[in-house]
């Protein structure tokens, strides 16, 4: 603190309102550069949901594990070339998941949702309580690079979590239900 | 300071079908030997405060132990207390939050939300036990050390209190296990940390709302004393006086 | 204060502002990377557990570890391990920290500047290997190669012996400050003279109802704590026969001492004459049981009850009341611990405490005494000993003499364990060629030329024959938890292929291609034995239960009882304990010992370890001096007050805690600091008390005498605050400064 800042209080009480306003355009900028106008991150791969669903893929084959941990899985390099070994191996994009394959590198996949540090979300009690994919993540079977529809904030969370059976709302609604 | 007082863990009377996390601590089996420290440490991402920090009283430890003497030499005796949140029912630290950071669960918790905290510390001053822990700095975990940490549990930044929590991420993770196979909680299948490690098994954590748990049956010994049980706090944690033997 | 801000600087500020302005979540990139091939056992988002052994002390605790996405994140007692059933002590969940720590060697490096320069630059194995082959081709005689370890597993172990046996090279000297300083070898020799077995005995705490315990540890760092800190529960509250009691003989209140139900200030180096006259006592007044103690008689000829009174400064009839107290007690056991090896007197002191044993007719009975049952399996028989001291003052000698051209150390840091006199580090400057096999940059690795790491015990195969301590045989299998961190390299694995390029007698002996396959021959062994745990129809399948198992053990108890061979005509004679420095000069024993938390040193590097209190005086970081009040009164000095205590030999500068557990003419301080190098949460901290020991007194050569040494203590007059945990008001405030 010099003399000659303190000699002029008032303007600079608006430097804080100056730094969050060009916060808040950076941040708005970045997310602009990083997701395409539906909301989609920017993938490694030109990946399309809608073609593996239309192919009668289940989520689950891919996605293997929600029923069983806390996070859905992002499928290995292994399983990817699993079946692209042998189909549509003309493509360029195939092309390219299988140079990862052949270099033994992993797709850097880049993710559509993202909770929090301070939140804990598992897969498995949504699944086990009956909801399905679609509940949360959309139509992404409709979707070619799939796109976050809700913005997972506790609002939407406790949207849910408030309308359960009456004996079960005050477990899913403690704070330590989610918060860790 | 540790006063034994005629103790009754059914002050609060159960609700029907809660659960009520409490953990025993029979002082005749600890030997001070440190394990619940260092095991809490890693369990939930405590971090270390150097010796300069620490020396002022700022060191982070969720589970102490504390040492005290009787009598004088030759005739002199130490005494180990492990001394950790004592998750009361009528919390002191609780009413003082003014943005609601720390509240009590339904199953005896005291909770702190550490995205809610401000760092008004006021629960700190006002815990009769000290066991609510402020983070004056940032945390350091020098790389690659921070490869260890706890994925189940948040890493606290500066400014923010943080306690013990009965670790309360492994509770989560059985209910959740135990849901999955549509079966219920067993008694003793969840451990936190300390307990878990304790050598002499002198820390007993379970349900006190389940009057057939082991930590209830403890509970009812006539060796069972509640620290500082005359402030009212109705603490979820049960010491057995040392020394002695429960007949 | 935006002048000087930069452009660039400014940018930095505005994106670390988003991300706690609370729009992380929409902003921050996270990439996702799967697997390329997904290992069977990992599903994501779960942890995977392996079960393995905690190398941080030589018990050999069964751990299993969690692993999350490949890194190991917290260490847990194996439940089905019969030594530790399920817990682990401070030290064995700080392991994680020797693994993830800042300062670990990251690949083979030799030290280009020359020895003690520091400056390291890194080489490749090859090169390592090559080095080390030419070397032991270019031997005179291969006499002139040694190799000092510290407790090593046991396939290590096995690996050394065939190869230097081949080479025709002495065998691994075995030398810690730790298993010196609980009597590891001494224990062994103990059982040697009085059972004709070199092995470590195992008291039954768990079901005695009277345990006298003679300086040992045993809640603390003593042969097996967490072993021993579960029977000591059981014994305390977990059984229906009642409370057990303890009573606690040394000179300063350990940790152990403070659960014991009495401790008995004795004289140091005098727990020996104590327990010979209780013998005495029990014998000639035929306590106890009326009229079973003839046989004995022998064994106590000659002695003076009023020596030990004398001696001790125990009254005459509170040895009485003592003897009494063992007597009439039904499962008694009186255990001889690693205090007592650290005086002259240290072989005879834990006679006379076997001999209450024998006496009270204590082996092989429940809430005894007992022996380990051998492992039925030739390759697992013998237990790993720490070697004599005096082979390491030989080792040194001949060093000194320019007799050994290479010298390999492995496990062991002697350059700070040893005390100065020995002069190791004066002797090392006379080999050509020193290689270092640490993780770390320890002070020994500055006076190498090589340091070729060996993975952390996290990274890394092995097993070890658990002894003492369970009541079973038990072989503790070790196994990677994680793939290397760094370019370390096993050193089984490098002896291998050391053996491997040498050719002849030694490929001969080794002829395994790594150290997996030397284990899984080995663990074939064991398969088809009637009393496993577990059984596989294969050989194949029995080595990958063995690693789900984390080692072998016997599917039920088995304990032997000790047969005695010592005649029991033989008299037992204490002498008195000698010590170096005149009283009149040097005032004060000196009682080193182990920190729970440091051990002797090696858990210094390990932050956890460090901010952990030490259970008795809750002081972290940093060497204390433990004074009784009435000392501290008489020199003036106060809590955290300097003082420099000097011995003939050397001396040292600490802050002081007023100790009321410990005799007026007594010291105590901890090892466990006064590191120069190991890292930086070691280094420069504290003082080092091995450097205040001298050699044991005249005629005693050969014995590692580190309770014997007496200092005389001098006021700084300088203030310097210990963290303790306890510097708080009395409100129990922090302070504010």
């Amino acid at each position: 603190m010099t003399e000659e800042s303190s000699a002029r209080p008032s303007y600079r009480r608006f430097w804080p309102l100056i730094i969050v306003g060009i916060v808040i355009l950076l941040a708005g900028a970045v997310v602009i550069r990083q997701r395409d106008a539906s909301g989609a991150p920017e993938q490694p791969i030109d990946f399309k949901h809608s073609i593996h669903a239309q192919a009668e893929v289940p989520c689950l084959f891919c996605h293997a594990s929600p029923m069983r941990s806390d996070v859905a899985g992002i499928p290995s390099v292994q399983r990817c070339a699993g079946c692209h070994q042998t189909i549509k191996t003309e493509s360029p994009e195939v092309q390219r998941v299988l140079g990862y394959w052949e270099r033994a590198e992993p797709i850097p996949w880049q993710a559509v949702n993202d909770m929090p540090d301070f939140v804990f979300f598992s897969h498995q009690p949504h699944l086990g309580a009956g909801i399905n994919c679609e509940t949360c993540h959309g139509e992404v079977a409709q979707m070619d690079a799939a796109r976050p529809v809700a913005n997972m904030d506790m609002g939407w969370c406790l949207s849910c979590h408030l309308q359960q059976p009456e004996e079960k709302v005050a477990r899913l609604t403690d704070c330590l239900a989610c918060h860790k | 300071m540790a006063k034994a007082a005629k103790t009754s863990v059914e002050e609060t009377p159960p609700e029907e079908g809660v659960r009520r996390w409490g953990m025993v601590i029979d002082l005749d089996r600890c030997t001070g030997c440190q394990a619940c420290v260092v095991a809490c440490h890693a369990e939930n991402n405590v971090p270390v405060v150097g010796e300069e920090e620490s020396a002022r009283g700022r060191s982070m430890h969720w589970i102490r132990v504390e040492r005290y003497w009787e009598g004088e030499y030759p005739n002199v005796k130490a005494r180990f207390m492990p001394l950790l949140c004592q998750q009361c029912t009528q919390a002191p630290c609780e009413p003082v939050c003014p943005v609601f950071a720390t509240y009590h669960t339904p199953e005896g918790l005291n909770a702190q939300v550490y995205n809610r905290c401000i760092g008004v510390r006021y629960c700190a001053n006002n815990c009769p036990y000290k066991v609510r822990t402020f983070n004056w700095f940032r945390p350091q975990f020098p790389e690659p050390l921070d490869q260890q940490l706890n994925p189940d549990v948040t890493t606290r930044s500066r400014g923010i209190i943080e306690k013990c929590t009965f670790c309360v991420q492994r509770i989560r993770r059985v209910e959740l296990d135990a849901g999955a196979e549509g079966r219920d909680v067993h008694d003793g299948e969840i451990q936190p940390a300390c307990a878990q490690s304790c050598p002499s098994s002198a820390l007993v954590f379970g349900d006190l709302n389940d009057p057939d748990s082991r930590v209830s049956q403890l509970a009812r010994s006539r060796r069972a004393f509640r620290l500082l049980d005359f402030l009212g706090t109705d603490p979820a944690v049960i010491y057995l006086k040392g020394g002695e033997t429960n007949v | 204060m935006a002048k000087g801000l930069t452009r660039r600087g400014f940018l930095k500020i505005a994106a670390g502002a988003g991300a706690a302005t609370g729009l992380s979540p929409t902003v921050r990139r996270v990439a996702l990377e799967p697997f390329v091939r997904p290992p069977e056992e990992e599903l994501p988002g779960r942890a995977t557990w392996f079960a393995s052994t905690c190398r941080q002390c030589p018990a050999g605790c069964g751990i299993i570890v969690r692993v999350i996405n490949g890194r190991p994140r917290k260490i847990e007692g194996n439940p089905a391990h019969p030594l530790n059933r399920g817990k682990l002590c401070a030290r064995g969940q700080a392991g994680l920290q020797a693994v993830y720590n800042p300062d670990r060697l990251k690949n083979a490096v030799r030290q280009s500047g020359g020895r003690g320069s520091r400056v390291f630059q890194p080489i490749q194995w090859e090169e390592a290997l090559v080095e080390l082959t030419t070397a032991i081709q270019g031997l005179q005689d291969p006499r002139r190669l040694a190799l000092l370890a510290g407790m090593p597993p046991d396939h290590l172990h096995a690996i050394w012996t065939r190869f230097l046996q081949a080479l025709g090279a002495p065998p691994p000297l075995i030398f810690d400050l730790h298993t010196a300083m609980e009597g590891r070898a001494e224990s062994a020799a103990l059982a040697e003279r009085w059972f004709g077995e070199v092995n470590l005995p195992i008291y039954d705490l768990a079901n005695a109802d009277v345990i006298f315990s003679f300086g040992a540890n045993f809640l603390e760092t003593w042969m097996s704590p967490v072993a021993q800190s579960v029977d000591y529960g059981q014994m305390r509250q977990g059984r229906l026969g009642g409370r057990g009691f303890l009573v606690q003989f040394e000179s300063r209140l350990s940790a152990t001492a403070a659960s014991a139900d009495e401790w008995i200030p004795v004289e140091p180096g005098t727990e020996g004459l104590v327990a010979l006259a209780l013998g005495r006592l029990i014998v000639e007044e035929n306590l106890g049981r009326v009229g079973r103690h003839r046989e004995h008689a022998h064994l106590y000829r000659n002695i003076n009850v009023s020596d030990a009174v004398e001696a001790s400064g125990i009254p005459a009839e509170e040895m009485m009341r003592l003897a009494r107290i063992f007597a009439d007690a039904e499962r008694q056991v009186a255990i001889p611990g690693g205090h007592l090896a650290g005086h002259t007197n240290g072989p005879q002191a834990m006679d006379a405490v076997m001999a209450l044993n024998v006496v009270m007719r204590r082996l092989g009975r429940e809430g005894g005494l007992f022996l380990p049952q051998p492992v039925p399996a030739k390759r697992f028989a013998k237990p790993v000993l720490p070697s004599r001291f005096a082979q390491v003052e030989r080792l040194i000698e001949r060093m000194q003499a320019g007799e050994v051209e290479v010298l390999l150390i492995h496990g062991t840091n002697p350059v700070y364990e040893l005390p100065a006199w020995v002069g190791f580090q004066e002797a090392l400057a006379q080999v050509p060629l020193v290689i270092s096999f640490s993780p770390f940059v320890d002070e020994t690795a500055v006076q190498a030329d090589l340091v070729l790491p060996d993975h952390t015990y996290l990274e890394g195969w092995g097993y070890q024959l658990v002894t003492p301590g369970a009541d079973r045989p038990v072989i503790s299998g070790q196994q990677p938890v994680m793939e290397p961190l760094y370019d370390t390299r096993a050193t089984g694995d490098v002896f291998l292929a050391l053996a491997a390029r040498l050719g002849g007698d030694a490929a001969q002996a080794l002829p395994w291609p790594d150290e997996v396959s030397f284990l899984e021959e080995s663990s074939a062994q064991l398969h088809d034995n009637s009393v496993s745990a577990y059984d596989a129809r294969t050989p194949a399948g029995f080595w990958s239960r063995w690693r789900q198992f984390g080692g072998w053990w016997s599917k039920r108890a088995i304990r032997r009882e000790p047969e005695v061979v010592r005649s029991s005509r033989t008299a037992i004679h204490v002498p008195l304990p000698l010590y170096r420095g005149a009283v009149e000069q040097y005032p004060f024993h000196l009682v080193p010992y182990p920190s729970i938390t440091l051990s002797d040193g090696r858990g210094a590097n390990q932050p956890w370890l460090q901010e952990t209190p030490d259970p008795m005086t809750t002081a972290r970081w940093n060497t204390w001096i433990e004074l009784n009040p009435e000392t501290a009164r008489d020199l003036g000095v106060d809590d955290n007050d300097l003082v420099k205590v000097i011995s003939p030999f050397g001396k040292l500068q600490a802050a002081v805690v007023v100790y009321p557990g410990i005799r007026p003419d007594t010291v105590a301080i901890p090892t466990g600091q006064g590191h120069q190098d190991y890292g930086r949460f070691a280094a420069g901290r504290g003082a080092k008390v091995i450097d205040l020991l001298g050699p044991a007194a005249a005629g005693e050569a050969g014995r590692f005498a580190f309770g014997a040494t007496r200092v005389r203590i001098e006021k700084v007059g300088a203030v310097r605050p210990l963290a303790r945990l306890e510097d708080l008001d009395g409100e129990g405030r922090e302070n504010i400064r």
